[in-house]
């Protein structure tokens, strides 16, 4: 348990520091009182027993070394003081090793940046208000590293020793690191009542934090509750802090105190916790950086429905009363797991077993299960009954450690490690039908691991915090009933008198007008965005409005917008051919813009010699695959087809598979995705040099014999390898079942979050290349993307251009995607075209290498009137192949032809407009 | 003399002209935003229009493509037949006969009964989605996981991408839908029949239920089968949405596409609105053929 105690600590140069006489009193003399008194400096370097060794230089990719002595043997925290990077967002990424050992199992060591608001509540012209932007908070001396939100700690004997340092991502100076012995933080223990104190009561509001190790933990507004402080029925009121972005292990907010007079106070919060139903959510509580007393390392908030008040107590009710000088000090909570840590300790055990137990048993019965065959799976697979015995008692224990934490009976939790035991039981009194429980073990196996994920996930808002004299009612401001009812009945007027469609209040002529079809808070962010950035540096207003229209709508109306974004990768050249987009090479910058994308990432936007896009978002596959069941195999990641074939080969006799998934043409809206997403064709094609279209771009190639060979390949893969039409790859491959597979390389990041157990275990790299005569490989590979142009029927072309150039620039793309991100989640980030931006965003190094490696080999197709026509071609021709086992030249020659009949048709059409 | 011109006028208008200017609103609303409508695509099936640039006139090439030129309207044509001929007078009969049995019924259990049948159609249409569940591709969907388990199926069936099965399955779903308004108008109508006309009948040589049915209730609701089928006709040439929602658009080999999701295509995505006015005029000739021969077969109702 010591390990999570301290997380961080924080120490401002000019404020008097408790932590040296805190930890030196508890560690020498292992007493329980907890007496605070001032100390200067740096005070972790005071501790007794600390070790400090001297830096006082710049640490980079090539590594450094230093000796250092240790004077006795225990388990030390780390930590470091004064430490500088040159990174503009990111957290400094290093590896430690002790002796030549990591100390952190070779897992990248993270030291975050501080974050704090950059300036005051930004107010619109409504009254609506906005969090701040933030700006790093650089007046910090000592940080922990972590791991994964975990402070390090590691052991070391008495002697002599040497620590390596090394940078992954960036340089930094470092002034010194201390190793600092664990100390038992002591329990707690009631002090005498006179020296409580009595005096007035003391407010912090929640949204007034000092800083945060998140850029993304930001002040928020909740507009439906009349119990948060400050609140109004009419505007957004910034009131809380917190939300669904503070909820990872680690994630730290601090608050500044003022305490008026020496004493003991009773600490209270308002808070409210509706993330997880029926559980608790824990806080480690840092005074000053240091968790006064070992009760303070995790702190529930319990759940409820609505706004609360907790008092940070005991069982009985008791308050747990914190020391506090007359002056300034920081008050800190961090996420932790609390009483869960051991549950989810076990939890993943038990999880990896079952894990195991279902790989196997896939190797034996194949993805489907012949129901007319008895597997003898007990036969099979060793010691198959012992384990499922044991993880079944296993599972039944677990159930009874949950109940105890949480109290109650029927948390969504518990149903769930029931479920797994009941499909285990099953099993083992079927014996001889075990494998027909095959997909209920799977079922319950991803829901189990999807709770331990969700365990992990504790998100809280915190309204006010609160310091008061030890057992004095505190005024609740008892909101009645009737003044509820007062705020409710005032918000529903004001939906009916507000304008909720206009995020910007800006109404001048000069001004340019974008039509976003996001959500609110996406169209929040940009319009923030343009605020900070592109209003103030140009002086030209953008009026941000969300209009669920489409823009052929909004110019028969005559009342479009100046310029749209994100748009999908058919719609500019079928807008351009209508003469509804303007020409971008009439900017005589134009071919600087585009040297920040990827050379040919703007092909799909030329019409006619006239170029009508910009990308603003470009994706493409990559090829995942996971080291360790390949390496069963005896196999490596294929670089060609031909070696992917011989894996599929390989993984087929053991009854795995291989993810290349296709992607049907559903809806109306998909075709318009463009070619290079939508299926492998395309990629295929690029990768023998085949074009998609004539040189003259009126009929497409489809019907030539290299193409119509490129199809009979790849419909062969599902054909005669029998690979799967449609998965959910992320799926099979966190289960194990499909260790390769293609897919857009924004899976990374799903598989960063929501599959932790699978780090360090998968890879990502290009897709497999074709071999031509030479013996080069191309990998070439086709991509999809979106598009953002001017209207011709804009007033303002010369300022919409600006607002392209910045809305494609690397600071704009960069801070849309994290913002998204930080609302909705690392799911949202975007496939950046800015080859800068992608660099700055917070991929690991190695993902970043492989990415960018890939990146450079896409090659677009262009894109032609009736190009819609051909993306449903190969999907009819497919699925003709596919379903109905019907030759697949004779296919793609059929549908080829109506491709080619309809790319005439049009372009004939629109030649002479 | 003259007087006259004047009074008559107000004799009429006390008359017959109350019920013209209580007609009004409606008619004035109907005119606007039915007739003229469709007075504008017949205008507009002469024109080649793309929604940016105004609208070419070019006679009559619309037609010539639709009928010499698009090889996919074969199939769509056959497809929306295929669902009026099968869909339209099954539907129609059973309606009929449900609200015929429901009528047996006394008053609180048709309430409920008529609730349930006509629920489907009350939520608006999206209650269809249900059956995406159950006919679901994967090994989940209802009617996959029953057969796999009942060993019938190895494979689980991708049911609306496979062209041997989506079209019945729609078929039975449209059913499903359709028991619309015009079930509570054929329910209206039997309750409004004459009782004593069975009384009459009962004397007069009627055999059995179905005689009676056929001689007597069917030729005095006359009118309101008309209505119904109508509204039949007018929703079974009309299914697009569900179609595209449940087999996707297109769908596969354009096994279950309709005129109606055909013509959304066209004008929605590929922005020709002058060649869908022209296939909107051609649903519009056929609707009105079949309102023709509908209303001869009930001319023989009763004979």
């Amino acid at each position: 348990m010591n390990k999570r105690l301290l997380n961080k600590l924080v120490c401002k140069s000019k404020i008097k520091c408790y932590v040296a006489v805190l930890l030196s009193i508890a560690f020498s003399f292992g007493t329980s009182t907890v007496a605070l008194s001032a100390s200067i400096g740096n005070a972790v370097e005071n501790i007794n027993g600390a070790i400090t060794i001297k830096a006082d230089c710049e640490i980079s990719s090539s590594s450094k070394t230093f000796l250092f002595d240790c004077p006795e043997s225990g388990e030390f925290y780390i930590a470091f003081n004064g430490i500088q990077s040159d990174l503009a967002y990111n957290d400094i990424e290093m590896k430690i090793t002790i002796d030549s050992k990591s100390i952190s199992d070779n897992e990248s060591i993270n030291v975050s940046r501080l974050w704090t608001d950059d300036g005051d509540i930004r107010v619109d012209g409504k009254g609506n208000e906005f969090a701040a932007k933030q700006k790093s908070f650089d007046d910090v001396s000592v940080i922990y590293p972590t791991v994964n939100g975990n402070v390090i700690s590691t052991q070391l004997n008495e002697g002599e020793h040497n620590i390596t340092l090394v940078a992954t991502e960036g340089k930094y100076n470092l002034e010194s690191m201390v190793l600092f012995p664990v100390d038992s933080i002591s329990k707690y223990s009631k002090p005498n009542k006179s020296e409580y104190y009595n005096g007035d009561t003391v407010i912090i509001e929640g949204e007034d934090a000092l800083y945060k190790n998140s850029r993304w933990l930001i002040s928020q507004s909740d507009g439906d509750s009349a119990l948060v402080h400050p609140y109004d029925p009419y505007v957004n009121k910034i009131n809380y802090i917190g939300g669904t972005n503070w909820k990872k292990i680690g994630e730290e907010i601090t608050w500044s105190v003022d305490a008026p007079s020496d004493g003991y106070y009773q600490l209270s919060f308002d808070y409210r916790q509706n993330g997880v139903v029926n559980y608790n959510c824990y806080r480690t509580l840092k005074i000053d950086g240091v968790v006064p007393f070992s009760e303070a390392s995790s702190i529930a908030f319990p759940y409820g429905v609505n706004w609360n008040n907790t008092v940070f107590s005991d069982e009985d009710g008791n308050p747990f009363l914190i020391y506090l000088s007359k002056g300034n000090h920081t008050l800190s909570l961090t996420v932790t797991v609390g009483e869960y840590e051991k549950i989810i300790k076990r939890l993943n055990n038990v999880v990896s077993g079952i894990g195991n137990i279902y790989f196997e048993m896939t190797m034996i019965t194949g993805e489907t299960v012949d129901l007319s065959r008895d597997y003898d799976l007990f036969e099979l697979i060793d010691n198959l009954e012992q384990n499922l015995k044991n993880i079944s008692r296993e599972l039944i224990s677990i159930k009874k450690a949950m109940l105890k934490i949480s109290g109650r009976n029927g948390g969504s939790y518990e149903s769930v490690v029931s479920n797994m035991n009941r499909v285990v039981n099953e099993m083992l009194n079927h014996k001889y039908s075990a494998a027909r429980y095959k997909s209920n073990f799977y079922s319950s196996y991803t829901s189990l691991s999807q709770c331990i994920n969700d365990m992990q996930d504790l998100p809280l808002d915190i309204d006010r915090i609160i310091i008061s004299a030890p057992n004095k009612e505190i005024e609740k401001d008892n909101v009645s009933f009737f003044e509820k009812s007062v705020y409710s009945i005032k918000k529903f007027i004001s939906s009916f008198v507000n304008d909720y469609e206009s995020v910007s209040e800006i109404n001048s002529e000069k001004a340019l007008t974008l039509w976003v079809g996001l959500g609110r808070d996406q169209s929040r962010v940009l319009n923030d965005m343009i605020a900070s950035d592109f209003t103030k540096n140009t002086g030209i207003d953008v009026n941000v409005k969300m209009v669920n229209a489409s823009i052929v709508q909004a110019i028969i109306s005559g009342k479009g917008p100046d310029m749209i974004i994100q748009q999908a990768r058919t719609e500019p050249v079928n807008l351009a051919m209508r003469g509804a987009l303007y020409d971008l090479t009439n900017f005589e910058d134009y071919k600087d813009v585009l040297k920040s994308f990827m050379p040919g990432a703007e092909t799909p936007y030329y019409y006619k010699n006239g170029l009508y896009a910009l990308p603003d978002s470009q994706v493409f596959s990559m090829m995942f695959y996971r080291e360790d069941i390949l390496k069963k195999f005896d196999l490596t990641a294929p670089k060609t087809w031909d070696e992917l074939i011989e894996v599929i080969k390989v993984l087929s006799r053991n009854n795995l598979s291989v993810g290349i998934p296709y992607t049907q043409i559903l809806d109306n809206g998909q075709a318009s995705a463009g070619v290079g997403a939508l299926s492998l064709l395309p990629t295929l094609m690029q990768q023998r040099n085949i074009p998609l279209y004539s040189d003259d771009l009126i009929s497409t190639t489809l019907t030539s014999p290299k193409v119509l060979d490129t199809f009979d390949f790849y419909t062969s893969l599902y054909t005669k390898l029998k690979l799967n039409v449609s998965i959910s790859f992320y799926n099979r491959f966190r289960d194990g079942t499909c260790p390769i597979g293609l897919s857009s390389y924004t899976l990374a990041v799903t598989l960063m979050t929501e599959a932790p157990e699978l780090d360090g275990v998968w890879k990502m790299s290009v897709v497999p290349g074709t071999k031509d005569e030479n013996g080069n490989i191309n990998y070439s590979s086709a991509g999809g993307g979106t598009g953002c142009s001017i209207l011709n029927m804009s007033n303002h072309k010369e300022e919409a251009w600006e607002f392209l150039k910045w809305w494609t620039g690397a600071e704009a793309q960069m801070n849309y995607s994290m913002n998204v991100e930080a609302i909705l989640g690392p799911l949202a980030r975007a496939s950046v075209s800015n080859v800068e931006a992608f660099k700055m965003m917070p991929w690991t190094s190695e993902q970043k290498s492989s990415i960018l490696n890939a990146w450079k080999y896409v090659q677009e197709y262009p894109e032609v009137p009736g190009s819609y026509q051909v993306a449903r071609s190969i999907d009819m021709a497919f699925y003709s192949v596919s379903n109905s086992n019907k030759s697949s030249k004779d296919m793609l020659v059929k549908w080829g032809q109506e491709a080619d009949k309809e790319v005439l048709r049009m372009t004939k059409k629109y030649e002479n407009r | 003399m003259k007087t006259n011109t004047n009074g008559s006028f107000k004799k009429w208008m006390n008359k017959e002209g109350l019920y013209y200017v209580m007609l009004f609103p409606f008619i004035s609303l109907f005119v606007l935003f039915t007739v003229v409508p469709v007075l504008s695509s017949v205008i507009l099936s002469f024109t080649d229009y793309d929604m940016i640039s105004n609208p070419i006139f070019v006679g009559l090439e619309n037609y010539a493509r639709m009928f010499a030129n698009d090889t996919i309207l074969a199939t769509i044509l056959k497809n929306t037949l295929t669902f009026a001929i099968i869909t339209g007078p099954l539907s129609y009969i059973l309606s009929i006969l449900l609200a015929w049995m429901i009528n047996e019924f006394s008053s609180w259990a048709r309430v409920i009964l008529t609730f349930m049948f006509y629920t489907p159609a009350l939520v608006g249409g999206t209650a269809y989605l249900i059956w995406q569940i159950a006919f679901s591709g994967d090994s989940y969907g209802y009617v996959n996981s029953m057969l796999l388990s009942l060993g019938l199926i190895t494979d689980p069936i991708q049911w609306f991408k496979n062209p041997e099965y989506n079209m019945t399955i729609i078929i039975v779903i449209q059913l499903w839908l359709s028991m619309g308004v015009s079930f509570l108008a054929n329910l209206s109508g039997l309750q409004n029949v004459n009782e004593e006309m069975y009384e009459a009948g009962a004397i007069d040589g009627i055999k059995n239920r179905w005689h009676e049915l056929w001689y007597l209730t069917l030729p005095s609701m006359k009118s309101i089968l008309l209505f119904g089928a109508v509204m039949q006709i007018q929703a079974v040439f009309s299914v697009g949405g569900i179609i595209s929602s449940l087999a996707g658009y297109p769908s596969v080999d354009n096994s279950v596409d309709t005129l109606v999701s055909y013509i959304g295509d066209i004008g929605g995505s590929r922005y020709e609105m002058g060649y869908a006015a022209a296939l909107s005029v051609l649903l519009f000739v056929m609707m009105m053929v079949f309102r023709l021969i509908v209303g001869n077969v009930l001319k023989l109702l009763g004979k």
